[in-house]
């Protein structure tokens, strides 16, 4: 779990101390609709899973995620 | 560097990637780049690219079109991309190939329209390339080539963001994007200086001799024939081959008769076979070409051979060597991609070799100081001389059988031949050589005897894979050093001449050895150990002897 907020803080470029699974879209200034389509891609290229498409615009948060690497 | 991106689709992504690396400019809503060919726009003059890449989908190029009207879209986009060189002077502008993922709903009989599209593509942008040289061309198909269009492309990304290409690819986009700009800063490399053994080909030709090296059409053997064709290409493309190599001139003029052999000698600008240091070779070398340390690259497949000239001469480009062979050809690819890629050939390029094989003969050799001393210290040798022991006979056997270059005698024996060697007072000393690389096991060889207080050398013998970085001074200067101590006062050793070992042949002479005959098939010496002195830098290496 503190591996995938590490590569997700890298991602969004913030200091991975300050994300938790429950951190949202709006407290994170470079998560827009563009970071959103990013994250998605390289969680699934980092732990080849699939997010369908018409989930996307549900995730809200990083534990959102989280959800399909466990699966 | 300052970089722009222009595209036909949404690369807003990419720009996030390059953007923690450099200043990247993207204009508002793709597809734009249409106006910046139109007329020059402020803002991108202003920002002052230094490379502006115009990276082109081509299924979204086309969209909508039928295959007919393909060449004229082509034209005017090519006018769209003059223009766009023209209205930015300062920049140099990459254009990309063009790829088309096929939508795949098609007849077995239909043929591939997307690689036609792709063909006439390249035949257009090649007019383009010879009428400007500020316009170089960027390989887009070849990348998503080489890594496969179901991971390079997204549908999911192209119907949520108009984002064609998947993280991955996007990734690979801009390693390409990166590789350009650092091609465009770098200087070009000249020449790339080649070991031979094991590197041109499988084996060692001293050892092995012509039959016995890896070197053929198929099988391993393909392995040094691709690698030599990847060299010659290098050539065509005007990088000057040279060989710095630790042989015998005879052996090495005796492998390029190798039937398999492709590379000949007048490929190469320099060829430099001797056991001097490899460093000493390419600072003449550098010094004969009349060319700059760095503008040389060293392949060899030796590491510390590699180490000794990144010491010796650190302005030197080191190649790595590939551990698994089957990738050398690749790995020869990358090795041109890095330090010799050009954007353009010329004619020249083909006749650069002989120029400087020319000019080498009208310049004076001179000698360049490069310190060894340093090289031979940054080892850290540690040699472990051992008397034979019953397990050790077999390896003792196997070396003095197998080694031909570095043998004073080149006496042969059979097990038994051993065993009576032994019982009748010869003593067999075996020396295992490590440095900071690793232990390059039991490769060295004494047998001597002794009557009242002299001693006989029967035979020295050392395997070429630890030649030239004076293992030998320490081994014999340990030797006679621990015989004077038994109370030994003379020492006798010999040279036989064989076809191979020529580089033993002033190999006494080095230790205060005096000649007392020398014939055409070799010659007998005589030390007085009360006289001895041991070779300049002898103390180097560190000796230990060991029981096993």
């Amino acid at each position: 779990m503190q591996e995938f907020i590490q590569f997700i803080a890298e991602i969004l470029e913030v200091e991975p101390k300050t994300l938790t699974m429950e951190s949202t879209q709006e407290e994170i200034a470079t998560w827009d609709s563009l970071m959103q389509l990013r994250l998605v891609g390289e969680v699934e290229t980092r732990y080849g899973v699939t997010i369908p498409m018409e989930e996307i615009a549900d995730i809200k948060t990083i534990g959102g995620f989280y959800r399909f690497v466990q699966k | 560097m300052r970089l722009a991106i222009l595209s036909n689709v949404n690369l807003d992504m990419l720009s996030g990637l390059l953007k923690k690396e450099y200043e990247v400019f993207l204009p508002e809503g793709y597809g734009g780049w249409v106006t910046y060919a139109l007329g020059r726009r402020e803002d991108m003059a202003a920002f002052g690219a230094d490379c502006i890449f115009l990276l082109l989908d081509g299924a979204a190029l086309m969209r909508g079109l039928s295959e007919g009207e393909y060449e004229e879209a082509m034209d005017k986009t090519l006018q769209y991309i003059r223009g766009l060189a023209d209205n930015y002077e300062q920049s140099l502008l990459f254009v990309s190939t063009l790829d088309f993922l096929p939508e795949r709903v098609a007849a077995g009989d239909a043929a591939d329209a997307g690689l036609l599209a792709a063909a006439l593509w390249e035949r257009k942008l090649a007019v383009l390339l010879a009428e400007n040289l500020r316009i170089h061309r960027f390989p887009l198909r070849e990348l998503i080539a080489g890594c496969g269009r179901s991971r390079f492309y997204s549908r999911k990304f192209w119907y949520m963001g108009s984002i064609p290409y998947d993280m991955q690819g996007l990734h690979l986009l801009a390693e390409e994007i990166g590789k350009c700009l650092s091609r465009v800063k770098r200087a070009r490399c000249k020449v790339l200086v080649t070991d031979l053994d094991n590197t041109l080909w499988g084996g060692v030709i001293g050892e092995d001799g012509v039959e016995g090296i890896v070197l053929d059409g198929a099988h391993q053997g393909a392995v040094y024939q691709d690698a030599q064709r990847q060299l010659l290409r290098m050539k065509e493309q005007g990088v000057l081959l040279a060989v710095a190599s630790k042989n015998n001139r005879e052996d090495v003029c005796a492998a390029f008769a190798h039937p398999q052999m492709l590379l000949k000698e007048e490929d190469f600008a320099v060829i430099s076979c001797n056991w001097e240091p490899k460093a000493e070779n390419i600072a003449k070398m550098a010094n004969e070409l009349n060319l700059g340390l760095d503008a040389f690259v060293f392949l060899d497949d030796n590491e510390a051979e590699r180490e000794a000239v990144r010491i010796a001469l650190p302005q030197v480009n080191i190649a790595g060597f590939p551990t698994d062979m089957t990738g050398y050809a690749d790995f020869l690819a990358e090795l041109y991609e890095t330090y010799f890629f050009q954007w353009r050939t010329t004619g020249e390029d083909r006749e650069k070799t002989g120029q400087y094989r020319a000019e080498r003969m009208r310049k004076e050799q001179k000698e360049a100081a490069v310190s060894y001393e340093d090289y031979l210290r940054s080892l850290g040798t540690k040699i472990r001389i051992a008397e034979v022991t019953e397990p050790l006979k077999e390896r003792a056997l196997q070396l003095m059988n197998k080694t031909n270059q570095f043998n004073t005698q080149t006496l042969r024996m059979e097990a038994p031949e051993l065993e009576a060697y032994l019982k009748s007072g010869g003593r067999l000393l075996l020396a295992e050589v490590a440095d900071r690389y690793g232990s390059s096991g039991w490769t060295a060889e004494f047998l001597y005897h002794r009557e009242d207080d002299t001693v006989t050398v029967d035979n020295f013998l050392m395997s070429c894979r630890i030649m030239g970085r004076q293992i030998e001074h320490a081994i014999v200067d340990d030797i006679l050093q621990r015989l004077r101590g038994q109370g030994v006062r003379a020492v006798q050793a010999f040279y036989k001449r064989t076809a191979k070992n020529k580089p033993v042949e002033q190999l006494w002479q080095q230790f205060g050895f005096a000649q007392t005959n020398a014939t055409e098939d070799g010659a007998s010496f005589v030390l007085k150990l009360a006289d001895y002195k041991a070779p300049p830098q002898t103390g180097i290496h560190s000796v230990i002897w060991e029981a096993v």
